[in-house]
Parts: structure tokens; C-alpha cells; sequence
């Protein structure tokens, strides 16, 4: 079942559908789509690898539906589905944004996430979810941080959020022969989190 | 400057330099901090926006330097510079002056160990959080970042257990009570970089304990020993401590001779 | 019902008063006159010719200070002077005199601190019963709120006092020294208009000048040896004026904001300000409007009291007097540095 979210602080009409799918088989079709700039096919692809909680593409969503609101930021990008993409990256190169955090034609997992104004008469919510659940071809999981971390590509998260300096006080200290509480799965998870929310939240900074 | 908008959320606190909301972000079960600095109509309207977006995205930039390198602080989860506005991690527990406030309210004489809570509760240490002060502002200081507004309200405490970035609201409450059967449990959080800045300067160092320490002493005039333990801690932790402390001796007494005309 | 004299010289400014204190009466100030040393236009006062000023005009100003409150020697109770904090040589000279005339007298010697005088008149005068005190002087910059018996120092200028800053400031620009600098500094920034971008230095509840005052006298060189300014916006050329102006702007806000930080800190609305730079009136304005907004309002004196003046000692001492403090002679010595904090402030609760 896709995940359906209207998010605080922006006008409840807005609503968020996102699904999330393994093993998925038309990544190149799709892709082609984009490229083509098919507007049956405008929603935001997102390939999950570089994902690492549900919190990630939300937060990307806030940004774009944030900036397509204001009228003292406004999209940078065509709609506000790639501003979705572009959101979650930590620079303004639009075009590399689309490469890293978009699919590709050879993903095998997909983020598809269709962000609506339910205000709009052209709106459906059954139309809606029907068409999100067949547009790609794979399974469908829940959308929650558990299956998300099962497709992490950490090296690819910490490069293309420049995370090497994660942690560095611990390293320095490490290096200078201190003992150093060694954290938990869950904290290092957690400090990856907010490492890249905060990347993201940075960009408009950059 | 874009013009300010409504706030969706509980004002918790009307400060000298922001108004602090308490929401949520994203989703109901992620609660949040919103800090949103206001225009100061006593000083310049340039004077003003110059100040109020360096503040916002300095700030937003030190949260996330300093988290990211492993000192605990809010994350940032959203920043509009244009209102001078930052969405951050809400972090659940009270600031060391709060904290320091009830042991003297219930009549503890901090100035001698504290260690006496009411007549019936367990004996508590304080010089434990001390400790962990002077460790956090050294590890602070070795990732080369100045506070710039070093004050035990600027200080806060949160339970360590407290993990998932979800969280539920009574953990307020039970946490005073937790941290103070079991002072170990707790980690210190940096909160309020308005002031704050990089640099590797001893002497921006040095000032950022002085600050600190007036504003310690002033609070709590009797709490001179509790502040030399962080002191202590800061000396042991840090690498770069022995310069940074012997740079405080001059700081002090430079301090103390401003009293001279010039 | 008691009485006492004040005698005031810790910089440039000698100043004699005469106050009576009667049990739930306002204070009545029975007279209190002063006499001002000024150097030239790009000169500051050296401490040797302060000291030869305060000296050759101290029997004039206390026989004249008697004379007009109508007081005899006889009903004197004290002799108050100030010990610090200052100039050594001014401070000195006056002490000679207050000793002096406590021996030809018989009377007890107070010494007061100066800053301490300066925060006890502005009380007694503005009303303001325990407001954050903002002193600011050509000496001192100091936030400063009152428990446990002490005035403690939130904040402060942690290198050159603001006074010191815009008195500098006045000699790079050559800005006549009378009345005061700061006082024409104010006039000049009244007719500027463009704000030139000036390093702000705030840190916690302290702040810095000597930066800002390195910039603009950097910046004014610059102009004064011909190089055009112009505004960023509108082309026009930067004036002196504009200077004035900016190094107002950004240093007194500066001001305000420490103090805010202080009166949040201390969870007070009132706000009293003192010393000579307290006079100015566009400080007065910004801190009004701050303290607006928090609630409460700004406590300010007008140049009687803001300014170093006897009255204020004479206060003060007669303060301690009464919870019987006095200096004894073979005490009464005076100091250069005499921090607020050290006071025991025995006569408030």
C-alpha cells in the first residue's frame, strides 16, 4: 500500500503519495520517460540506494513543495517532482542532482513518490494510488526507514553528501590513543540521518 | 527580508534574540524546535537584515558542522534564511541552569559537592555533569568552533536513551528525575550558535570559557568549585587545552583592567 | 537626617556635591557643581594636567558647593571620594583633598566606587527600583544587575570602553573636545544618513570596539587623505556625518542587544542607563524601543547625573555611612582598578 502524507506547515491540501519497489524491471522505461518529459509520467523517481531513512524523501518533498510556494524562493527545476530530486541533494547542480539521486535506466529499486494538490477538481485519490501501484513494474514494499536501510549504498550516501568528516573528533581522539565509546548500530544509523538531513537542509547555504 | 509568516506551533520562549516554537516536522511523531529571530525595530533596517540572515545561516551551518563531527547539538532539519528561520531536532530535557536552579531550590548547597537532595532522596553528585561540560566544550573547541554565547542556559540535558529521532513527550519530566539518580546516563547537548564562529584562535577560545565562566558565576555565585571542575574536565579532554587555559589568565585580567580609562 | 559631601575626579571631570538624606524622603540634593578640564581637538587628557586641573580647582569647587546648599561644616556628617576605578593621578589628587578636609573637619572619611555612584544616583533619581544597569562611560562598559549584595557583571567591553571609542574617534575626525566629543559626535550623526557596513562584535553578553574602532578610523584616514566613499545605493558621496552616524548605529545596538541578552538572562523589564555616553540620546531611543518590546521601559538622567559628578559620590557613600561603613584614614587610599563586583552592598536587601 503506498504511504499517503500531508505535511505540517504547508497548506494540508498538498498531499504526498510515495511507494516504495524492489526488483523492479521498467528503471530503463521509466528513465526514458523522464528524458522525454512525458507528463503522464511526472512524478519523482528516486533511486533508494541513496537513501537512508523514510524522513530523507519527505523532507526533499517539504523543500519542493516549500519553494513552489514561495514566492520569494520558487522551483528551480521544471515541477515540482524534479525540484523533489533536486532537494535531496546538498548542491545547486541540478543536473548531477537528477544522476545521483534520480534512477537510473539500470535501478533495480525505486522511490515513486507523486505529490498532488487535492484541492485541484482534476484530483482522485483511487486514480491516484492505481496509477502509482502500476507505474512501476516490481514489488512493492512498505515505505519505512527498515526496508529503505536494506538498500542503502553507504558509500555512495557518504560521498555524495560529503561525509568524510563524520565523526572527526572521535577519530582525532582515536588517533591520539584515547579509548572511545564505541556507538551503537542504531546511533551510527541515526547520526547518518541527520547528517544528510542536514546536508539537505544546507543546500539553499551552499 | 521576506516578510515574516505565522508560526504553526507553541511558543515556548520570547528571547533577547528569537522567538522558540516547539512543532513538528514532516511528520507527526518527529517533534521539533523552530527558531525564528524577529526583526529588531531599535536598531537599523539594514543594520538589521545584515544581522538576522548571517545569524540564520551561521548558525544553521555550525549545528550541522558540529553534529556532523560528533559534538551533540541539534541537527538541522530546514533553514529559510530569507525569514530568519531554522527547523531543527527537538532536543527533550532542561538546559543545566534550569537544572542547577532545582537543586537549589530544594536547598542543596552546590558550593560544597551538592550532595544532598531534600532530606529523604538519594544523594546526587553534580560534579559528574561538570565533568561532562568541560568534555563537551573541549571536544567543541577541537573541531576549531567557538560557541560564542557560552551560558548554562545554552546548555541542555538529554537522556541517553533517547535514541530514535521519534520521540514521546513525558520524556521531559521522568528526565529529571533520571538524571539525577544516575548522572552517567546523560549526554550534554550544545544548543544556540547565534554568536558562535570557526576558528582555531586560542585567544577566541579562551574567550569563549570566559564568557562562560562570568556567566556561570554571575548565575551561580556560589558554584565556584563546580566551575573549576569543568575546568578540570576541559584541561583533561581537549588537546588544545593548555594554550587555550593559559590564554584565559590573560583574558581574566584583561577583564579586570578594563576598569582604567583609556 | 544626615548629610554628606562628594567629592569626584576619577578622569576629567571634577565634581563636588552636597546631598541630605532624611528616613522615607527622596534624597534632596543640596547642590552639586563641577568643572570640566578639556584638551584640544585632537588631543586626549593626559593624567598629569587632570591632576593639575582637579587640584588648583578643588577649594574653589567645595567652598562654592557649600555655599550655595546653604550647609555649615558643622552639619556634615561625612566626606565621601571617590576610590576608583580611574585615572591614578586625578583619583589621587582628589583624595588628597577629601583626607584633607576630613582631618581639618573631623569628620569620617567613604570611599566610594564610582561606578557604584553612578548606579545609586540613577536609581534614586529615575526611580527604577532594580532594573539591568547599563554603564557606559569613557571608562566603562558594563551590563550589570544586582543579587546577593553585589552589582554583578553579566557583560562588559572586553577591550576599550565606548566612551574611549567614540572620544578616539572624535580626534581622528578632529571634533572639538568641548563640551564633550561624544557629545559632538551625537550632533554630527544626527544629519547622517547612509549606514556604512562596520564590524559588529558581540559575544554573549560581552562586546569588542577596538575592531570597530581600527575600521573606521582606518576608513575616515582614507578619506581624510582624499579618497571618495560613496554609498553603495544612491552614489552619494560618504560624509563625516555618515560616519558618526554608522559607528553610532552599529555600536549602540551593539549596546542594546547585550543588554537584552542580560535582562532575559536576569528576567528583568527595566533598564537603567549611566554614565557619560548614557546622556546620549539616541541610545536612550534604541534602548527605549527594546525595552518596549520586552514590556518595561528605559531609566535614563540627563546630563547632571550621567556625567561624573560630585552628588553622586556624596550618595552613594552616605549609603554605606549609614549601615556604618567608613575608611579610615591611614586607608584611604584610591585604585586604578576597583571592579563593581567587589562592592558589599550592605544597604540593599
Amino acid at each position: 500500500m503506498p504511504t499517503t502524507l500531508s505535511l505540517p506547515h504547508l497548506p494540508s491540501s498538498y498531499r504526498l503519495h510515495i511507494a516504495l519497489f524492489t526488483s523492479v524491471t521498467n528503471a530503463a522505461h521509466l528513465h526514458s520517460q523522464l528524458l522525454a518529459k512525458n507528463p503522464e509520467y511526472e512524478y519523482a523517481f528516486i533511486e533508494p540506494s541513496i537513501l537512508v531513512s523514510h524522513l530523507q524523501p519527505i523532507s526533499a518533498c517539504f523543500r519542493a513543495i516549500h519553494d513552489l510556494l514561495d514566492p520569494d524562493a520558487g522551483l528551480r527545476t521544471p515541477n515540482v517532482h524534479s525540484e523533489t530530486v533536486f532537494s535531496l541533494s546538498p548542491t545547486h547542480n541540478i543536473t548531477d542532482s537528477y544522476r545521483r539521486f534520480g534512477i537510473s535506466p539500470s535501478s533495480t529499486a525505486v522511490l515513486a513518490i507523486k505529490i498532488l494538490d487535492t484541492s485541484l477538481t482534476s484530483y482522485s485519490e483511487s486514480n491516484t494510488l492505481e496509477r502509482l501501484a502500476s507505474i512501476v513494474e516490481g514489488t512493492e514494499v512498505d515505505f519505512d526507514t527498515k526496508e529503505i536501510r536494506k538498500l542503502t549504498d553507504l558509500s555512495k550516501v557518504k560521498k555524495y553528501y560529503k561525509l568524510k568528516d563524520m565523526g572527526y573528533v572521535d577519530q582525532l581522539y582515536k588517533k591520539k590513543g584515547r579509548a572511545i565509546e564505541e556507538k551503537s548500530e542504531e546511533e551510527t544509523w541515526r547520526d547518518l540521518e541527520v547528517a544528510v538531513l542536514g546536508a539537505m537542509a544546507l543546500r539553499s547555504l551552499v | 527580508m521576506a516578510p515574516p509568516r505565522s508560526i504553526d506551533g507553541t511558543l515556548l520562549k520570547q528571547g533577547a534574540e528569537a522567538h522558540v516554537y516547539k512543532s513538528t516536522f514532516i511528520l507527526p511523531s518527529v517533534p521539533c524546535l523552530i527558531k525564528v529571530r524577529p526583526t529588531k525595530p531599535y536598531r537599523h533596517a539594514i543594520l538589521d537584515t545584515r544581522l538576522t540572515k548571517h545569524r540564520c545561516v551561521s548558525e544553521a551551518r555550525l549545528l550541522n558542522r558540529c553534529r556532523s563531527m560528533g559534538v551533540l547539538c541539534p541537527a538541522v532539519y530546514f533553514v529559510d534564511e530569507k525569514r530568519g528561520e531554522i527547523i531543527m531536532e527537538w532536543i527533550e530535557g532542561p538546559s543545566v541552569r534550569d537544572f542547577l536552579h532545582d537543586y537549589v531550590d530544594v536547598g542543596c548547597d552546590f558550593g560544597n559537592g551538592g550532595n544532598n537532595r531534600g532530606s529523604n532522596d538519594e544523594g546526587i553528585q553534580l560534579d559528574p555533569l561538570m565533568e561532562n561540560i568541560g568534555k563537551t566544550i573541549g571536544k567543541l573547541h577541537d573541531i576549531d568552533i567557538i560557541h560564542g554565547d557560552l551560558t548554562t542556559s545554552n546548555l541542555m540535558l538529554k537522556n541517553r536513551e533517547n535514541l530514535a529521532i521519534t520521540s514521546n513527550s513525558q520524556e521531559g519530566s521522568r528526565l529529571l528525575t533520571g538524571i539525577a539518580t544516575s548522572p552517567s546516563d546523560f549526554d550534554v547537548v550544545l544548543i544556540d550558535f547565534g554568536l558562535g564562529q570557526v576558528s582555531n584562535s586560542d585567544e577566541d577560545k579562551a574567550v569563549d570559557l570566559y564568557v562562560l565562566e562570568r556567566a556561570f558565576l554571575s548565575t551561580h555565585p556560589r558554584a565556584t568549585r563546580l566551575f573549576n571542575i569543568i575546568l578540570d574536565s576541559y584541561k583533561k579532554n581537549c588537546l588544545g587545552s593548555a594554550v587555550v587555559l593559559r590564554r584565559l589568565q590573560e583574558v581574566r585580567l584583561r577583564g579586570r583592567k578594563k576598569s582604567m580609562v583609556g | 537626617m544626615t548629610i554628606a559631601i562628594g567629592l569626584e575626579g576619577s578622569a576629567n571631570k571634577l565634581g563636588v556635591g552636597i546631598i541630605r538624606h532624611t528616613p522615607s524622603k527622596p534624597a534632596e540634593i543640596l547642590s552639586n557643581i563641577r568643572h570640566t578640564f578639556v584638551s584640544p581637538p585632537g588631543e586626549g587628557f593626559l593624567p598629569k594636567d587632570t591632576a593639575i586641573h582637579h587640584r588648583s580647582w578643588v577649594v574653589k569647587l567645595v567652598k562654592q558647593a557649600l555655599k550655595e546648599s546653604g550647609v555649615t561644616v558643622r552639619e556634615v556628617d561625612c566626606i565621601c571620594y571617590t576610590k576608583g576605578p580611574g585615572m591614578g593621578a586625578p583619583l589621587q589628587s582628589v583624595a588628597v583633598a577629601a583626607r584633607t578636609l576630613a582631618l581639618l573637619w573631623d569628620k569620617p572619611l567613604v570611599g566610594v566606587n564610582h561606578c557604584v555612584g553612578h548606579i545609586e544616583m540613577g536609581r534614586e533619581i529615575t526611580g527604577a527600583d532594580n532594573p539591568v544597569v547599563l554603564y557606559v562611560s569613557g571608562g566603562n562598559t558594563q551590563v550589570i544587575a544586582y543579587a546577593d549584595q553585589r552589582y554583578r557583571i553579566f557583560g562588559e567591553a572586553l577591550d576599550i570602553a565606548i566612551g574611549n571609542c567614540l572620544d578616539r574617534f572624535a580626534r581622528t575626525l578632529n571634533i572639538s573636545n568641548d563640551p564633550a566629543p561624544g557629545y559632538n559626535i551625537e550632533q554630527m550623526a544626527k544629519k547622517g544618513k547612509h549606514l556604512i557596513d562596520i564590524p559588529y562584535t558581540v559575544k554573549g553578553m560581552d562586546c569588542s570596539f577596538s575592531g570597530i574602532l581600527g575600521f573606521i578610523d582606518a576608513y575616515a584616514g582614507e578619506m581624510l587623505s582624499g579618497v571618495e566613499k560613496r554609498d553603495a545605493d544612491s552614489g552619494e558621496l560618504i560624509t563625516p556625518e555618515d560616519l558618526c552616524f554608522s559607528l553610532q548605529e552599529t555600536a549602540f545596538a551593539m549596546l542594546v542587544e547585550i543588554t537584552e541578552r542580560a535582562m532575559a538572562h536576569v528576567g528583568s523589564t527595566q533598564v537603567l542607563i549611566v554614565g557619560g555616553v548614557g546622556c546620549n540620546e539616541r541610545l536612550q531611543e534604541m534602548m527605549g524601543i527594546m525595552a518596549r518590546d520586552r514590556g518595561g521601559s528605559v531609566y535614563a538622567t540627563d546630563e547632571r547625573f550621567c556625567i561624573d559628578n560630585g552628588i553622586m559620590i556624596a550618595h552613594a557613600g552616605l549609603l554605606a555611612f549609614q549601615t556604618g561603613f567608613t575608611t579610615p584614614i591611614d586607608e584611604s587610599t584610591c585604585t586604578q582598578r576597583f571592579r563593581t563586583d567587589e562592592v558589599f552592598v550592605k544597604w540593599r536587601d
